[in-house]
């Protein structure tokens, strides 16, 4: 089996819609095909660029037959394709029409904004296919927007009924809480600490359950959760801290 | 202090009865989505059919029981309310796997 990487596709300049690519082998007919298997999922794509890798094989023989594949360009930074891995035979020029090749220019200057990225922030890496499952629910759950910043800077925030700011991060990572000061300003006053009892369930699944949770049952996170304080109450703006500590109380 | 549905002494097979059911019978499918190793094991239902319907409140109080945590997407559209209870009306339902505090 080959394996070639594709160059990279500018998806930003991507027309809005929905593109089907189909083929026709004919049935019964000899054919000489090449097999495509695409993993570009919505977490390879980082600063409007998507990388294709592709696995090919050479296959000979008779048969054939329809095949047909649908890319879906959403807002120009999310690609969605069904389904998760497809086969057609023929060339992949189609790809071409759709997004553009992104140039050494491009390129360039996509790597400098990601320079320029928070450094402390950790990239959430391209996960076992569990991982993926769960990913793919999240994304069914948040924005684009937000799941981009989650796949680029693995943290999500979320707003709590009592307006306070959870930075939620995956697996066992502590969940930050953010309270605004006296001047106004966003500060972390607490660190939260709830994981799922089953190490095995993917570190995306307790972003999902945090957020769900923060969102719809703030009091029962809270209550379930170990808080460690970080900062002295005095300092917050004491409407915020009021209701935090309505909550734990 | 958060006590889960069980312990409140309202999550028996009871809780909702057969009546009710048949009332809230509703066309179109339902999805399960339960958090577990493998991502988020999907199981879908027709609200149509009341055997699928009881299948589905008894696999609901199973994982409650199990210290599973339901969000569903209610029909006032609300997105991913708590659910302390089976609800057939409700369009999707998210299973949350058990917590612990860390």
């Amino acid at each position: 089996m080959a394996i070639t990487t594709m160059p990279d596709y500018r998806i930003d300049n991507g027309k809005i819609g929905e593109y089907i690519v189909s083929s026709d082998v004919g049935t019964g007919s000899a054919y000489t095909a090449i097999t495509y298997s695409y993993y570009t999922t919505a977490s390879n794509i980082v600063n409007n660029t998507v990388n294709q890798y592709i696995y090919t094989d050479n296959i000979h023989g008779t048969g054939g037959g329809n095949s047909t594949y649908t890319y879906k360009i959403i807002d120009r930074s999310v690609i969605t394709y069904q389904p998760a891995t497809y086969y057609y035979y023929s060339n992949i020029s189609n790809i071409s029409d759709i997004f553009s090749v992104a140039d050494k220019k491009f390129l360039f200057k996509s790597k400098l904004q990601q320079n320029f990225m928070d450094t402390r922030v950790i990239k959430v890496p391209r996960g076992t296919p569990q991982e993926e499952k769960a990913r793919e629910l999240l994304r069914e759950m948040v924005t684009s927007r937000e799941f981009k910043e989650y796949l680029i800077k693995g943290r999500l925030t979320v707003i709590g009924k009592t307006n306070l700011r959870y930075v939620i991060r995956p697996g066992h990572q502590m969940v930050e809480v953010f309270a605004k000061d006296k001047n106004g300003k966003y500060r972390i006053v607490e660190r939260l600490c709830l994981v799922l009892k089953d190490h095995n369930i993917p570190p995306t699944d307790s972003v999902i359950m945090r957020k769900l949770m923060i969102e719809h049952d703030e009091f029962a996170f809270r209550s379930l959760a170990n808080v460690y304080k970080v900062a002295d109450h005095s300092e917050f703006d004491q409407n915020q801290i009021a209701g935090l500590v309505r909550q734990v109380a | 202090m958060w006590k889960t549905n069980e312990e409140k002494g309202n999550t028996s097979m009871s809780a909702i009865t057969e009546t009710e059911l048949e009332s809230k019978k509703k066309e179109g499918n339902i999805n399960f989505k339960v958090m577990g190793p493998s991502g988020d094991d999907r199981f879908a239902w027709d609200r149509r059919d009341f055997d699928q319907i009881k299948q589905a409140r008894d696999r609901f109080y199973e994982l409650i029981k199990k210290g599973y945590i339901a969000f569903g997407v209610n029909t006032k559209g609300e997105k991913h309310q708590k659910m302390g209870r089976f609800d057939p009306d409700a369009e999707e339902v998210i299973f949350v796997a058990p917590v612990v505090g860390g």
